[in-house]
């Protein structure tokens, strides 16, 4: 089975849109898939898919401790099953930790071929932690300063994550942590700085962390082009997420505005099928093909 | 060169292995466009990530990266030439007050002294080309109608004064100057125009 997540700094970019064009995509290539809408401070999945009332969520999750598999809900697309956001939790804040970390252990036992996560804006620790252990990564951007500056933000904090969650690992933590204090004294301004030093310093770390970074491949997408100078500002980010962030990364392809795409929710169908939305499932067709055949070292 | 540094650098150009030369330098003029000085959306200055240092360090390497792809494509002796071929004399112009009698060649960016007699065309070729045609460059000028100030940068290779064109008009200009005076401009426009923009980045 594998683990999908799609996420990428801030919101409104498209991250719900893709995670589902995405699902419906695998569904259409015959894959049996399970799309979570993960996005716990604004999931709308279920509006995506074309189901206005669903009889469950991931609340009954959270709340009630109902075992996920029955969570799993069907759509009206062949082959792609949802199970939606917490809906009706009245306080987003009370999920913990924790039970966000349960969440993901029982993700691996559903039964299918895919399951897609919709991660939701922002740079939480379980965000960035889910979005590093899934097998393909989908990083969405709008053609804007406001979206591609929190998008290098998001990968800050992931390469940050990353660093932390293996720090302790190779017992470095404490010394990286006062490193990190007195980076100036060190000559180090930023995080590529702060990992060379810290390579230098142990070559264990280096050898782990060489391993890690085989754990991130980025696939970036750039939503709501209007015009081609537009892809070229796409081409320009991935360039430099690899130079600036050392992260391997492919484009994977744009998707052009749809001013008419609002009219597709909140009906009994899902938004992005191919009969309502040419555009957007067009070009998820091709973001698909490309994520699928593109493998890590290939990336250019 | 290794294999190593040749996936090196075409790692740094995000060109596959397969590239052809074309493809390898729009490659570069691409990676320019994106991290150079006039780079758009794409660079986040507020972040530490992308400070001065850092995309001066980036430049260079696309710089070096390319130097070394193109070293080995046009199969040159040497494994690692310098990105700038004409690195010898600093510019001279100040020693010269009067501008050029016939016989001092351009002193813009000069090519080591052996050079201009080896390339098949130079722009001092424009100057013989016109002695032979039996043109002024005023008579130059009414036939193009490119400025005198121009054609005579051109013939002298005083790039200085070409700074307020862009790099299509210059090419124009030359090659209307080429066609007056006889000069095959397959030759020579793209010889200038290298030399052009190897000052342009000898400046930077």
């Amino acid at each position: 089975m594998q683990i999908w997540a799609v996420g990428g700094g801030k919101g409104g970019t498209g991250k719900s849109l893709i995670a589902n064009g995405v699902g419906m995509g695998l569904a259409e290539l015959g894959g049996s898939v399970i799309l979570v809408d993960a996005d716990y401070g604004g999931p709308n999945q279920h509006t995506y898919c074309g189901l206005r009332q669903p009889s469950t969520s991931l609340t009954d999750f959270f709340e009630r401790k109902v075992p996920l598999e029955a969570l799993v809900l069907d759509t009206p697309v062949p082959g792609l099953r949802l199970i939606p956001g917490n809906i009706n939790t009245p306080n987003t804040d009370a999920i913990t930790w924790a039970q966000k970390q349960k969440l993901f252990r029982h993700l691996r036992q559903l039964q299918c071929d895919h399951v897609v996560l919709d991660l939701g804006a922002g740079s939480q620790y379980d965000t960035l932690d889910t979005f590093l252990l899934a097998d393909y990564q989908i990083g969405v951007i709008m053609p804007d300063r406001l979206s591609i500056e929190n998008f290098y933000l998001f990968l800050k904090n992931l390469k940050f994550r990353q660093l932390g969650n293996m720090l302790s690992g190779v017992g470095l933590k404490e010394q990286a942590k006062a490193l990190w204090k007195d980076r100036a004294e060190h000559g180090i301004t930023n995080a590529k700085g702060f990992i060379q030093h810290l390579q230098g310093l142990s070559s264990a770390f280096a050898a782990r962390w060489e391993e890690e970074q085989g754990r991130l491949f980025l696939h970036m997408v750039i939503n709501q082009v209007r015009e081609y100078r537009q892809v070229e500002v796409g081409l320009a980010v991935k360039s430099s997420v690899q130079k600036y962030f050392q992260i391997e990364t492919a484009f994977a392809g744009y998707i052009r505005h749809d001013k008419d795409l609002w009219q597709n929710f909140g009906q009994d169908h899902p938004a992005l099928g191919h009969e309502r939305s040419v555009t957007v499932h067009l070009a998820m067709e091709g973001i698909l093909s490309s994520i699928l055949t593109t493998q890590p070292g290939e990336s250019r | 060169m290794g294999i190593q540094d040749l996936n090196r650098c075409r790692r740094i150009l995000e060109v596959p292995s397969e590239a052809t030369p074309e493809e390898v330098t729009s490659a570069y003029h691409r990676l320019k466009r994106f991290h150079g000085k006039d780079a758009g959306l794409a660079l986040a200055p507020t972040l530490e990530e992308f400070s001065p240092a850092a995309r001066q360090e980036v430049l260079d390497e696309i710089e070096e990266a390319y130097a070394m792809l193109k070293a080995v494509y046009t199969e040159m002796p040497e494994p690692a030439p310098a990105p700038e071929p004409f690195r010898a004399p600093e510019p001279v112009r100040a020693s010269e007050p009067t501008r050029a009698p016939e016989s001092v060649p351009a002193p813009e960016v000069q090519a080591p002294a052996a050079e201009p007699e080896e390339l098949p065309a130079n722009a001092s070729s424009l100057r013989k080309a016109r002695g032979k045609a039996g043109l002024t460059l005023d008579q130059v000028a009414q036939e193009t109608c490119v400025r005198k100030e121009y054609l005579r940068a051109l013939e002298e290779e005083t790039f200085e004064d070409l700074t307020r064109l862009a790099a299509v008009n210059i090419r124009g200009y030359l090659t209307a100057f080429a066609n007056t005076v006889g000069v095959p401009t397959d030759l020579i426009v793209p010889i200038f125009m290298k030399r052009l923009t190897d000052w342009q980045g000898l400046k930077r």
